[in-house]
């Protein structure tokens, strides 16, 4: 299903239209069938649509939907196909004109007094950011909660929403377990530690082959020779969750060149989690601070990025660390302290508990504290939920709810329970209500509270803050210069990178790059430092396009990037140094720029070992274009990959293409894939596959490679319209003729994001509005978000 | 070993609950005509076996045994392997989101607009679901997904932790915990009352048509309340007692055999002290180079072997361990007698994969092992290419008594 702008302007005419030949559609369209379709669209068709048996009836989901994939592919002129008796442009529009005017009037119709957005909940991710913005706390609070589904589209889309028991237990669960993290009345948790080396002693000159001997004392610290993750951590025992600070005296130690540090927090149940990399210059002592959460179990730790073969060979050929000459981290001194609160008890306490009197049971006011009764704590509490509800809610809560609300706590106290022990309850109830839990609002104008809430987990993934609050309660922020500065100021707090982060995870699917773990053996570069850096660079190059404005083309094709020293190398682009990120030049002739040819994509759209046209391929038609293919035919395989190195997957798909059933679709999706077959799948530029194993040939028995060359890739292909190209480069320029395309998806994707109702029918014509307002521009995406924002689609329901 | 305690079990029994009578108790209560309880129990290996290590070449009791096969060859007789059954359309958005609906049939996983359905060890619930402490259980050898799903297609996470799982089913807890659980659970309901009564405000304003959500949320709550008073009932009933130590956590995740090994080893005693009726056991990708001898790929990879000879060997190696922890297992189930014969004979125990062969993602032809619950079984057995899968599943929940005469994608009920 390919969809091109003229299908829009059709379908501003054909509304006009939709009235005066309503009757004779059917009529009219089954002359159709008859003449040109129903020669492969019958009772016998291999494809999923036969129209001898199509009903009529659109108020029918199934029937709707199957009528406007005939519209888009005969408008578009895909149907009928080249050796059917053609339709003259004038019965093209005809046609089309008739049928649209009957799909918009049905899709509007059904929506009458309902309104384009049906209710839906918050994500988890908006939930948890929710949590931790409204109690002032951090920390995951979902791990009770159902992973959210995945049905094709963002999770934020009502339609395909859930809510089930298991997740009202784990609402249940959640909600109690923030409400703990956020009242802490213990004694001040802080402690600094520092690390005594003394304990390594024995270490040092124990046995490489028991763990030793990859340490040696220095006049100051020690140095490390290797990776590894049980000798140099952080002295801290972490029992409370919450910030940490980690701070040490670095140097590269017997490194001619620089040496990277890395720190890495190390989870109870074994994961890992690089927290910082870090460039040392030789003879440059440099320190380290880094601030992280953490939680009780995990152990944060110090070591150099060095290759673990070179290190553990050259410490063997030197017998040990004692006169080992390679390279490694000294570390001076590393001290820990935390959890860091600004005030003890921390905010999130003082917040909730702003009614209590609260006394220190030690002179030091560092606590434990006790909560004083109140003297009557009905109306203690009920003065602390009048408080609270608006905030909870994140609108004005009026007093008949506020009686329903109060009564869990109430009958707690009524059985004896204290005053927080009430409170507790009455909040967990808040939290796991359809107030906090669902967004939703009256068919028509969004009211200036929905509102707020819309722009601020759209933007922010959380609740809207005071100020919003505030100009929701004047009625201010339906003014469109109101609205303008906001989403300015929006746009420019660091709460929108959560946005950045959210929606290039699902719109991308970079949520799914770790998905697979690439073969060690085939691509033995693929490092954590490399794995930590994909993302990154694609989030912030996502940011830089809103924070300046810059042409939706950027998408494609750019002359720019953000990269690290790492990524630099991995794109063999020169002069480069350092762990941090920086905005670099692309040189003219190389192949990267845009989206597509950023390492993240490519790796997420890659399985680990192989490529394959066909999955990438289908991301550039899904994600980029919004045209995705139809599903295969039932009964239809999958091609098996082949690394031995004899063929390649280009020669299995040609097989593939030779049957007109699977070349309608593979036309479409097999050229950006073999675009993209020059990188592999770490997003490494390749003139070869690469095979396992050393090969064959005389020097093959030299190498201690575990991959060799296999054949040449090749890049080129030719589009369903005819238009040749070699490769990449090319293709890139290709694809931005069909900007217009890229635009109407880009601009679709983001009102789906934001306001969790799908693009309908009937709403195509507000998306070209939003394109017609940003086509001077060249589609700027900050102009894009502000368009999106001011159109209907996002004011009301 | 692993042994009940009787007076526990009496003094459950006591309080008027239709709990079946475990042989242990047999001299006690002479009740030797009450039938023991039909289980169900899914094991999946979410990245398929090996078709040419698995699959005879002759068909029938005697197949000539393969590498795989060999691995549980002395139960013979005693399981039945299929090949040809699948569910239909299950080319997903991501290759692996058949994981998803191995246990529902739901066309088109993850595709837009995807909604998974029941899965067949939930609907079982339904019929034998309140029978026991727990309705089900979900365990997984990695993180909390599950194969799992309810009514309204979520999926219900499972139990990654076996001292968790452990300490849930068995141990006692003490007087404080005890105490600080039931003020939890009266706090829990009176949460509960109050949204519902919430519901009846907002009912007017808005309609029904509003949308799906709010009427899943009401319903949800109702739901929920009920879940609760169910555990309720249960926390004034004693846990049985085990002659076994709580088992300790594998935290390395390169463990995958000695993890998935922990797990199903819970699975016997859950069975023999009728915790549950319904399991389901997912064996997942690690993500990390297995702790195997002679492996040195991550499972994942080595699955798109791409034909190559050493990959396919390092798969072997992962998979026979999976393989032998399923074979370990029929024997645990062999050797506890219950009523007059054990406990595989009174389990209908389904062991496979989502996927038939892994190197493509082909979730066709699915490898498919059903061992116990007192069929006919005859070894090897070959059904006609795109045999639904739902059709063995469909018999399976006409052997637990669930009234249903058609399941997913089922064409009738599959015999052989």
């Amino acid at each position: 299903m390919i969809l091109r702008t003229s299908v829009f302007s059709l379908l501003i005419v054909s509304l006009a239209a939709c009235n005066s030949q309503a009757n004779d559609w059917r009529e009219q369209w089954q002359r159709l069938f008859s003449e040109s379709c129903n020669h492969c669209h019958d009772t016998d068709t291999d494809t999923n649509l036969d129209l001898t048996a199509i009903g009529f009836d659109l108020r029918q989901p199934a029937e709707f939907k199957r009528w406007e994939l005939i519209y888009d592919r005969v408008v578009a002129g895909e149907m009928p196909p080249a050796d059917e008796p053609p339709l003259s442009t004038d019965q093209r529009l005809q046609l089309g004109q008739l049928l649209g005017g009957k799909l918009s009037a049905q899709n509007l119709n059904a929506r009458l007094g309902v309104g384009r957005v049906p209710v839906r909940r918050l994500t988890q991710t908006e939930y948890t950011y929710t949590l931790q913005d409204l109690l002032h706390i951090e920390g995951d609070f979902d791990s009770s909660l159902p992973d959210e589904l995945d049905s094709g589209s963002f999770d934020t889309l009502a339609t395909n929403q859930r809510i089930s028991a298991v997740h009202v237990e784990g609402y249940l669960a959640a909600a109690d377990q923030a409400l703990s993290s956020a009242i802490q009345l213990g004694s001040n948790p802080h402690q600094v530690a520092f690390t005594d080396y003394a304990w390594l002693a024995e270490w040092h000159d124990k046995p490489l082959s028991l763990g030793g001997s990859v340490t040696r004392p220095l006049e100051k610290g020690i140095a490390l020779f290797a990776e590894a993750d049980y000798l140099t951590h952080f002295a801290i025992e972490i029992r409370t969750p919450g910030r940490y600070r980690f701070q040490a005296l670095l140097s590269a130690f017997q490194s001619p060149d620089n040496l990277t540090a890395k720190v890495i927090l190390k989870g109870q149940s074994g994961s890992a989690e690089l927290l910082k990399s870090v460039e040392l210059s030789p003879n440059r002592p440099y320190l380290l601070d880094v601030e992280a959460f953490a939680e009780p179990g995990d152990r944060v730790y110090l070591t150099p990025h060095i290759s673990s073969i070179e290190a553990f060979g050259g410490l063997t050929l030197s017998g040990g660390s004692k006169n080992y000459r390679g390279p490694g981290l000294a570390i001076h001194y590393q001290v820990a302290e935390g959890p860091l609160f600004t005030a003890w008890p921390p905010e999130s306490t003082q917040w909730l508990l702003d009614e209590c009197q609260l006394q220190s049971q030690q002179a030091d006011s560092l606590g434990p504290f006790e909560v004083e009764k109140p003297s009557d704590a009905e109306s203690q509490l009920t003065k602390a939920v009048q408080r609270l509800a608006p905030r909870v809610f994140r609108k004005p809560v009026p007093a008949s709810q506020l009686q329903s609300l109060l009564q869990p706590g109430l009958q707690a106290l009524r059985d004896g329970s204290d005053y927080v022990q009430a409170l507790q309850v009455t909040l967990r109830g808040m939290l796991c209500s359809t107030e906090f839990l669902l967004l939703s609002g009256s068919p028509g104008e969004l009211d200036d509270f929905a509102l707020a809430n819309r722009l601020s987990y759209f933007l922010w993934k959380s609740m809207p803050d005071d100020e919003l609050l505030r100009l929701a309660a004047l009625g201010k922020l339906r003014d469109a210069d109101v609205l303008s500065s906001q989403l300015e100021r929006m746009l420019s707090d660091p709460k929108s990178q959560r946005f950045v982060r959210d929606f290039t995870g699902q719109w991308l699917r970079l949520d799914k790059i770790n998905a697979t773990t690439p073969d060690d053996n085939l691509y033995p570069e693929f490092d954590e430092l490399l794995s930590n850096s994909l993302r990154t660079e694609t989030e912030l190059y996502f940011a830089h396009l809103i924070d300046e404005n810059l042409s939706l083309d950027n998408l494609v094709d750019s002359d720019f990037t953000f990269v690290n020293h790492r990524l630099a190398t991995h794109y063999a682009l020169p002069g480069v140094e350092g762990t941090y990120f920086r905005k670099v030049p692309i040189p003219i002739d190389s192949p990267r720029g845009g989206l597509l040819t950023q390492a993240a994509v490519l790796k997420t759209t890659a399985n680990g070992t192989v490529t394959s046209p066909v999955a990438r391929g289908n991301f550039v038609l899904v994600s980029i274009l919004g045209t995705p293919p139809a599903a295969p035919p039932p009964a239809v395989g999958s091609i098996e990959p082949d690394t031995r190195g004899t063929t390649t997957i280009r020669e299995m798909l040609a097989a593939h293409r030779n049957i007109e059933s699977c070349n309608q679709c593979h036309q479409e999706i097999d050229p950006p894939g073999f675009a993209l077959e020059s990188f592999d799948p770490i997003g490494g530029f390749r003139e070869h596959y690469r095979a396992l194993g050393k090969g064959s040939g005389f020097f093959a028995q030299f190498s201690s490679k575990t991959y060799h060359q296999g054949p040449v890739v090749d890049s080129s292909g030719i589009t369903p319209e005819g238009s040749e190209f070699s490769g990449v480069q090319q293709y890139k320029q290709l694809l931005l003729d069909r900007r217009e395309q890229i635009a109407q998806n880009f601009a679709s994707q983001l009102v789906i994001y934001a306001t969790g109702g799908d693009i309908e029918f009937a709403d195509r014509q507000e998306i070209s509005k939003i394109l017609d307002k940003t086509r001077d521009t060249g589609f700027g995406i900050r102009d894009l978000i502000h368009e999106v924002v001011r159109s209907p689609l996002f004011t009301q329901l | 070993m692993k042994s009940i305690d009787r007076r526990s079990m009496l003094k459950a029994t006591g309080v008027g609950l239709a709990l079946p009578l475990l042989d242990a108790m047999h001299p006690a209560c002479g009740a030797s005509t009450v039938q023991p309880p039909t289980r169900m129990i899914f094991v999946c290996t979410t990245l398929g076996l090996h078709g040419p290590n698995l699959w005879p070449k002759t068909e029938g009791a005697e197949y000539e045994t393969t590498p795989y096969l060999k691995l549980i060859d002395e139960h013979r007789g005693q399981f039945t392997l299929f090949s040809g059954l699948q569910h239909e359309d299950q080319t997903g958005r991501q290759p692996h989101d058949s994981e998803m609906t191995w246990l529902s049939a739901a066309r088109k996983p993850g595709v837009g607009g995807f909604r998974n359905t029941i899965s067949v060890d939930q609907l079982a619930t339904q019929q034998v679901g309140d029978h026991t402490r727990f309705r089900s259980i979900s365990l997984g050898t990695l993180k909390p997904q599950s194969q799992s799903y309810t009514n309204g297609g979520v999926m219900i996470p499972s139990q990654t932790s076996p001292a968790e799982l452990f300490s849930r089913l068995f141990l006692k807890g003490s007087p404080q915990q005890l105490r600080a659980q039931r003020q939890r659970l009266k706090e829990g309901k009176s949460i509960l009352d109050q949204l519902q009564s919430q519901s009846q405000s907002l009912g007017r304003k808005v309609g029904p048509e509003d949308n799906h959500l709010l009427n899943d949320y009401y319903q949800s709550v109702r739901d929920a309340e009920t879940r609760l008073l169910e555990a309720e009932s249960w926390l004034d009933k004693p846990k049985p007692k085990v002659d076994l130590d709580p088992p300790n956590d594998i935290a390395d995740p390169a463990d995958l055999i000695g993890k998935t090994r922990l797990m199903i080893d819970l699975i016997p005693l859950i069975v023999q002290t009728d915790s549950t009726r319904v399991i389901s056991l997912m064996v997942q990708d690690h993500f990390v180079v297995p702790k195997v001898d002679g492996v040195t790929g991550n499972h994942h990879n080595l699955s798109h072997h791409g034909q190559d000879k050493s990959k396919i060997e390092q798969l072997a190696k992962i998979e026979s361990g999976i393989v032998g922890c399923y074979g370990e297992f029929l024997s645990q189930m062999r050797a506890q007698p219950e009523g007059d014969s054990n406990l595989l004979d009174n389990s209908m125990i389904l062991f496979g994969s989502n996927l038939g062969n892994a190197n493509a993602h082909d979730a066709r032809n699915l490898p498919i092992l059903l061992a116990g619950g007192r069929f006919q079984h005859v070894g090897y057995c070959k059904q006609p290419e795109g045999t639904p899968l739902c059709d063995l599943f469909l018999r399976m929940l006409q052997e637990i008594e669930v009234e249903v005469d058609s399941f997913g994608q089922s064409r009738g009920v599959l015999s052989w």
